[in-house]
């Protein structure tokens, strides 16, 4: 069991690039689709391994490990979980098993390419969630827009050209702004400790002066706040959403976008303490603006699947509200619990949501909300995923939605109740324009020809609607389940996030270094010039 | 003994003679064989200052080099040919698909 | 026992929801009514077993729900006197709405929805009553409005229903909003949810500090917007008379009996924080004696059956608000529990009624329906006079002393009491008017509909007399103290209503004596009132509208048209509010999105698009062109590196 713990987030993260790599060179497509099937149920299975070892009562990395990479640059390869990535995993891992059953009956164009992509794009999202080293993230962040790349490009819809440019372009403008912020510290980290290193371990003892801190800042906040997206940054993601196959809405939705709520959560809050003090009030501002330009610009898109791609433009921006709500002299911890339970929650349901859009695109090869009405009749199942899924999305007490945004709005109006009050017209609007989908898809009269013959959701549709509806009610109903996993490490951060430090649970962590020789006196004062 | 300096000064002569070729030749084998003309007289640099210094990291240089160079005449080479099929002439004065 | 209660219903909805939705209407019914049943016996067993032993309040430890930071919320249930007889409003009147429904959907191929839905309601309704902290109400809260939601929009196939359903599910999340903030601001400042730990911490001897006083004004007015949305109260009561889009037992159910009635149940569930805030009673009187006026006029004109019986809802729920906003919630309680049977009875009396007129609702097309459904007669002639207030049936006793204790308010309690007066007039007038054009007169249905006239099958009836009696003798146990006994009810609710020390100076009036004398004479004007009001019905509408009811109308057409046209409110509320936000919206998509910010983005990309066309004139594609410039960049670059 000790070797299994000691190297199962390695695993993790290689096991999907493996496979991945393998089904390329697969021939048979029935195979192909049965290895990566299997191949993403191990990973899922290895993910519930670690959510069942994991403790959640310790706010540390827990399956730590550690090895040199490029010891001359201070370059290591470090993998940890810890509460704040917990929940992520589990929900990457599972959400690509779902995917693969919904592409199980699919043999359109390149399906092979389609199924090993997914893979190396879990592989690239598992890896930046578990990355401790800024180098080895930054890879796996960039290396996870290949796939998206290709599944936008390839798959997509009539004007995925431009859509992926947009997506990728976008993305990379803001990651390569991140890379130089990166090397920024990686020299003052030299300047104040004598030794480069690009571990976060090392990097969050770093106490860089406040002209410093906010030009990094804000570079690694426009990184994540693109991949959010924040608004205004917005724009590429309706795009990307409605020119996308379903599985990558699903993807994308459920996990990409997270990552850039993670990145703030890990990334910027805890090594910036002072500029994100400083900039708290903009961001939550921002949060605030888009729930409601979010909300109000999805109830009037005539697009299903993009009005629940500006839905998650709404959703987000409570997460990043809730993450930088700041009370005292620490984070709102309740605040940073919902948002944190409001990634797992979005992920599930506008993954749910993307799926059911792509259920009735398949069947009628339009998403225009007026092409439907009356649905509810001919396909009463679908019905009620639809009505589940939705009803997660509003917030509605009993659903993951609600515990998430009540935690958020609770934390922030302990911040600025102003804000809080704003935000919480978002929890209207959202019930206005979800339910607006849901009247116009299920309820009327039913009088398209086209749409008395569809045919009510298959079983293998209901293999991978079910699980997620389930969740959702799950998530709702028993919310304690998943905040006790990740309660001691947001507690910590919360409290600590102004000399945040990460310690290593359950096994010795490995020193760095120069870490017992070098006292970190000397360099304060010229660690600003880096 | 041949004192380095031979070595180099011949090695600098070939290379340049590497560049010449391949900025003034039009035929894209001559080029390729230009640039392989130059790898050699890298080579050369190498082998030449590895006794200089007497370290065999140079030596070791030269096989990986050797081989790079292998790779890329192949590959080249199949390019060409490629071309070749595509345009019917491998004059460089021809092929002009980066004119803006 | 308890959970037995609360589960049963939850069982019910699952079974046929999920599993039995191939089964009958008549397993689906049974299923539902059993579930009801079940829930009621629990209810019954208990209710006696708490009265036993002595009715304190009591607390059942559920599991640990939700905790974050340093917020908690487990999932705790109360039950004291106020919740107990809750429980058996809802078990007990929503079994008989249940076996009734069995009747009024047997047109319909599958009721499994049906019956899921309003089992669901039942366990969401009983979540809401027995919660003990905020949130686990609020779960139950906003789950009955779903249920509401669900049900208004039972027969989706009509555009307007599943309209109707949307807006209520959404005006009222107006108002939640309201309660997520009361809950906001309890949290902050009070450090608890749970209402058992805020009763002792208000009515503590050290009592409040002036920063949570000033807080419970706000947390009060917040509280109470979500009382405006959930008992439909001025200005967020247009989703009611909406929601009779639903089958008539839901709008029994849900629309009269129970979910509406939640707003008062919370105001008195946390009456000891409203005491503490007198401008927030104040606000909260207004609002019900205005809301109670209001929807009063609206009724007297209206045709639709169902929607005289919504607009009276509003208007009887007014009364409701107005009693606790007086400070008087057991006389607000006293009303919900007379109401929740008289307007059942109504209301299932006028889908009796709907049934056999073939589903249509208008009055002006029925009449006469004395001969053909005596029984239906005997019942709805018993609401009648229960909810006008004739003495001696229910709503006399409520009524009157919700308008009493709005006379003895100090400052505007006696406009308060006028406009209560003139409500209840009001309130004679439409419901009698109701009665005499359904049941008296000549019939004036059409000949298909004629024929097939009759009374309802036993099992729709039987629920309906049950509901009769209550309406006639439920007054019985509040009768006030002037007749010379004691107020059984008030007494019974004594333990709930805690006046917190700091408060108890502002509302010294309530314990002042009244002569009896002042107390009788106000309840002989609310009864001459009545008599004016109903007898002025009577005259006009007798035998059908009457020429004299005709030329009324066409003396004041303007003001006619206004009061049948809801005052407008709705057109009102869309082109204030809908209607700007919808421009708002497409202009910010079309305007901020397309044109603005994409607009940068394109921009930046065509920018560098056409940066690098004129840089492109400099290349020729010439491969040693390029090598060329290569090489002399490179040795540019090496001779500035030595």
């Amino acid at each position: 069991m000790d070797f299994i713990n000691q190297h199962i987030l390695s695993f993790l993260i290689f096991f999907p690039f493996v496979v991945g790599g393998l089904i390329f060179f697969i021939p048979n497509l029935r195979l192909a689709k049965i290895t990566a099937m299997l191949g993403s149920i191990v990973t899922f299975l290895a993910s519930l391994h670690v959510w069942y070892y994991f403790d959640g009562s310790q706010s540390g990395l827990q399956f730590f490990q550690s090895y040199q990479w490029i010891p001359q640059f201070g370059i290591k390869y470090i993998v940890g979980i810890d509460g704040l990535s917990l929940l992520l995993v589990v929900l990457a891992t599972f959400l690509t098993p779902l995917v693969f059953l919904s592409l199980w009956n699919s043999d359109g164009k390149r399906p092979k390419a389609l199924l090993g992509l997914v893979l190396l794009l879990e592989a690239g999202m598992l890896g930046s969630l578990l990355a401790l080293d800024l180098v080895f993230f930054y890879v796996f962040w960039e290396a996870m827009l290949i796939p998206m790349y290709f599944i936008i490009g390839v798959w997509g819809g009539a004007r995925r050209i431009y859509a992926t440019m947009k997506f990728v372009i976008y993305t990379v403008v803001g990651s390569l702004l991140m890379l130089v912020a990166a090397l920024v510290m990686y020299y003052a980290h030299y300047r104040e400790f004598g030794f480069f290193s690009t571990s976060l371990l090392d990097l969050y003892k770093l106490n860089l002066p406040m002209h410093v801190q906010m030009p990094i800042f804000l570079a690694f906040a426009l990184a994540f706040a693109i991949k959010v997206p924040l608004w205004p940054f917005h724009t590429w993601l309706p795009d990307a959403h409605v020119e996308a196959p379903t599985i990558g809405s699903v993807i994308l939705a459920g996990v990409l976008l997270k990552l850039g709520t993670y990145g703030f959560v890990r990334y910027a809050i805890p090594l910036f303490p002072d500029a994100t003090i400083m900039f708290a009030p903009v961001l939550m501002s921002l949060g605030v603006i888009g729930i409601i330009y979010g909300a109000l610009t999805a109830w009037v898109q005539e697009d299903a699947k993009k009005l629940v791609a500006y839905s998650s433009v709404s959703h987000l921006g409570f997460v990043v509200l809730g993450s930088v709500a700041i009370v005292g002299d620490g984070l709102s911890p309740e605040a940073l619990t919902g948002a944190m339970y409001q990634m797992i929650n979005h992920g599930i349901s506008t993954g749910a949501l993307f799926f059911l859009v792509g259920c009735i695109y398949e069947r009628r090869h339009t998403r225009l909300l007026s092409d439907f009405g009356g649905i509810a009749k001919v396909m009463p199942w679908f019905a009620v995923m639809l009505i589940i899924a939705t009803l997660g999305s509003v917030g509605l007490p009993g659903t993951g939605g609600f515990i998430g945004e009540f935690l958020i709005l609770l934390g922030t109006f302990n911040a600025s109740p102003l804000l809080a009050v704003l935000a919480s017209l978002g929890v209207l609007l959202g019930a206005i324009y979800m339910l607006k989908l849901c009247k116009a898809i299920l309820f009327g009269p039913l009088d398209k020809d086209e749409n008395k013959e569809l045919k009510d959701i298959s079983l293998l549709e209901a293999g991978y609607l079910v699980p997620l509806a389930v969740l959702v009610i799950v998530m709702g109903v028993f919310p304690n389940f998943f905040i006790d996993k990740t309660r001691a490490s947001i507690n910590h951060l919360a409290k600590n996030f102004k000399n945040y430090e990460l310690s290593v649970s359950g096994m010795a962590a490995e020193k760095a270094p120069a870490e017992t020789t070098q006292v970190p006196q000397p360099a304060k004062t010229e660690a600003g010039k880096g | 003994m041949v004192p380095a300096e031979y070595y180099f000064l011949l090695a600098m002569v070939v290379f340049l003679l590497g560049v010449a070729g391949v900025l003034y030749r039009q035929n894209l084998i001559m080029i390729l064989m230009s640039i392989e003309l130059m790898l050699n007289a890298v080579n050369l640099v190498f082998v030449a200052a590895s006794r200089t210094v007497g370290n065999v990291d140079g030596q070791i240089m030269v096989f990986f080099v050797m081989t790079v160079a292998a790779c890329e005449a192949a590959v080249g080479l199949a390019m060409v040919i490629a071309l070749y099929r595509r345009y019917g002439t491998v004059e460089t004065n021809f092929l002009r698909a980066l004119r803006g | 026992m308890l959970w037995a209660i609360i589960f049963a219903p939850l069982c019910g909805a699952i079974l046929n929801g999920l599993i039995l939705r191939t089964a009958s209407p008549r397993t689906s019914h049974l299923v539902g009514v059993g579930a009801m049943a079940v829930s009621f016996t629990c209810t019954i067993i208990l209710f006696s077993k708490f009265m036993a032993s002595g009715g304190q309040a009591q607390v059942y430890e559920g599991m640990r729900w939700m905790e974050a930071g340093d917020f908690s919320a487990p999932l705790n249930f109360i039950l004291d006197r106020l919740s107990a007889m809750m429980l058996l409003i809802i078990t007990g009147i929503g079994l008989l709405i249940h076996i009734y429904a069995g009747g009024y959907m047997h047109e319909e191929k599958a009721t499994w929805r049906f019956f899921a839905y309003t089992n669901l309601f039942a366990f969401m309704m009983l979540l809401l009553v027995l919660g003990d902290n905020m949130l686990v109400m609020f779960i139950g809260w906003e789950g009955v409005g779903l249920c509401s939601y669900l049900l208004i929009g039972y027969w989706y196939e009509s555009d307007a229903n599943a309209a109707a359903g949307m807006k209520a599910f959404i005006v009222n999340r107006i108002g939640d909003i309201g309660f997520l903030i009361a809950i906001f601001l309890t949290w902050i400042y009070f450090g608890t949810v749970s209402f058992t730990e805020l009763k002792v911490i208000v009515m503590g001897s050290s009592g409040l500090t002036t920063l949570q006083l000033n807080i419970v004004g706000y947390l009060t007015l917040a509280l109470f917007l979500g009382v405006c949305g959930k008992s439909a109260q001025l200005p967020l009561y247009v989703w009611l008379p909406d929601a009779m889009a639903g089958p008539t037992p839901v709008s029994a159910l849900i629309h009269a009996a129970t979910m509406v009635t939640a707003g008062i149940y919370l105001m008195t569930r946390v009456n000891f924080l409203f005491y503490l805030a007198p401008f927030t009673q104040s606000v909260v009187a207004i609002v019900g004696a205005l809301t109670a006026l209001f929807a009063a006029t609206i009724a007297i004109t209206q045709t639709d059956i169902k929607k005289v019986l919504a607009y009276s809802t509003v208007s009887q729920l007014g009364f409701m608000v107005l009693a606790c906003g007086v400070g008087s919630h057991e006389a607000g309680v006293f009303h919900l529990l007379t109401h929740a049977c008289f307007k059942a009875l109504l209301f299932l009396g006028a889908g009796s009624v709907i049934v056999a007129m073939h589903h249509k609702q208008n009055m002006l097309e029925m009449g006469g329906l004395k001969k053909y459904m005596p029984i239906t007669h005997a019942v709805m002639l018993v609401g009648v006079l229960a909810i006008i207030g004739f003495p001696g049936f229910s709503g006399f006793f409520s009524k009157d002393e919700i308008l009493w204790r709005a006379f003895n308010y100090p400052n505007i309690g006696k406009a308060l009491w006028a406009i209560g007066a003139i409500s209840a007039v009001c309130t004679s007038f439409y419901m009698v008017r109701l009665l005499c054009l359904t049941f008296y007169g000549a019939n004036r249905s059409d000949h298909h509909t004629q024929e097939h006239l009759h009374e309802t099958p036993w099992h729709m009836w039987a629920p309906l007399i049950v509901l009769a009696i209550l309406s006639a003798g439920m007054g019985y146990i509040g009768i006030p103290p002037v007749f010379g006994v004691e107020n059984y009810f008030a007494h019974y609710l004594h333990e709930v209503i805690a006046m917190p020390p700091q408060a108890a100076e502002h509302w010294a009036f309530l314990k002042e004596p009244h002569s009896h004398a002042l107390e009788f004479a106000v309840m002989g004007v609310s009864v001459l009132g009545m008599i004016l009001g109903s007898g002025f019905a009577i005259s006009l509408y007798k035998n059908g509208v009457s020429p004299r009811a005709v030329s009324l109308q066409q003396r004041f057409p303007r003001l006619h048209a206004l009061v049948t046209d809801k005052y407008r409110v709705d057109e009102f509320y869309d082109s204030v509010f809908v209607q700007p936000l919808k421009d708002l919206s497409a202009f910010l998509f079309r305007v901020f999105d397309v044109v603005i910010v994409d607009g940068i983005v394109n921009g930046t990309a065509q920018l560098c698009v056409m940066i690098g066309g004129l840089a492109s004139f400099k290349m020729t594609g010439n491969v040693h062109r390029h090598a060329m410039i290569f090489m002399v960049g490179l040795i540019c670059l090496l001779l500035t590196l030595f």
